[in-house]
């Protein structure tokens, strides 16, 4: 699934690292996510759309 | 630089793989000289192991352990001493006739109860990992360890009845296992990179 989280991440000046902390996961998690190859669980994507402040359907694109 | 440091990276990790692989087989050289150098032999291929596990952490995921990580190898490390000091012990005492009576069962299960202990940490470990996609390497993980532990059970066993290969140990399983789940386990991780 296509996402923004590279994008948003730019944005905001954070590492992969920073932002693996902040969502308590993996850096390896991060990445994985960011390639688009790996897609998070429902509760790692609410997370990640708080931490934005953003709803999840302006982070993760449905490619259907 | 850049390049610099991606060289001496690369450098890093192949010495990373020769040493461990060096270590080992110098484990094994002093395990072959039984008495007690069978147990500093075992012993030093369980450190040797975990120090590849760290070296390679630290090498390819360049960042530190996650808790769950760490318990699972100080687990991991505590069971398999036990289980180099068990199997050694056992195949010592079995050198003097000691397992010809009852006591035979207990000396022959002490080294596989080391083995479940081995088990249980993996279990564990996937119980205590919060990071989803550790887990789902982890457990893709596991069912090539399965895949490959079955096939060639299979495989084996049939050459076996029929005749065409010798007598396998069934305590074969779990190296087998562990092989085929520790080498799938950067070739899965490579389909996400």
């Amino acid at each position: 699934m296509r996402n923004r989280l590279k994008v948003l991440r730019a944005e905001r000046d954070w590492s992969q690292a920073d932002l693996a902390e902040r969502l308590d996961v993996s850096r390896q998690t991060i990445n994985a996510l960011e390639t688009g190859k790996y897609d998070p669980s429902l509760p790692l994507a609410f997370k990640i759309a708080r931490l934005f402040g953003l709803p999840i359907e302006t982070i993760f694109q449905d490619e259907a | 630089m850049a390049s610099e440091r991606g060289e001496w990276l690369a450098l890093k990790k192949f010495l990373l793989f020769a040493g461990f692989i060096a270590a080992i087989l110098v484990c094994v050289r002093v395990i072959g000289l039984g008495g007690v150098w069978s147990f500093v032999g075992g012993l030093g291929t369980v450190a040797a192991s975990l120090a590849f596990a760290l070296g390679s952490n630290r090498l390819f995921k360049r960042e530190p352990l996650r808790p769950a990580m760490r318990r699972y190898m100080l687990r991991f490390g505590v069971s398999m001493s036990a289980y180099v000091f068990l199997l050694i012990g056992a195949i010592m005492l079995h050198g003097q006739g000691l397992t010809a009576g009852p006591l035979g069962y207990v000396i022959a299960l002490a080294p596989a109860l080391a083995i479940l202990g081995s088990i249980a940490a993996m279990g564990f470990y996937l119980a205590e990992e919060k990071d989803e996609f550790a887990r789902e390497i982890l457990i893709q993980s596991l069912l090539w360890g399965i895949a490959v532990t079955l096939g060639a059970a299979s495989v084996w066993g049939f050459l076996e009845t029929f005749g065409k290969a010798p007598h396998a140990p069934a305590w074969a399983a779990v190296p087998i296992f562990a092989m085929a789940m520790g080498l799938s386990q950067p070739l899965i991780a490579r389909r996400y990179r």
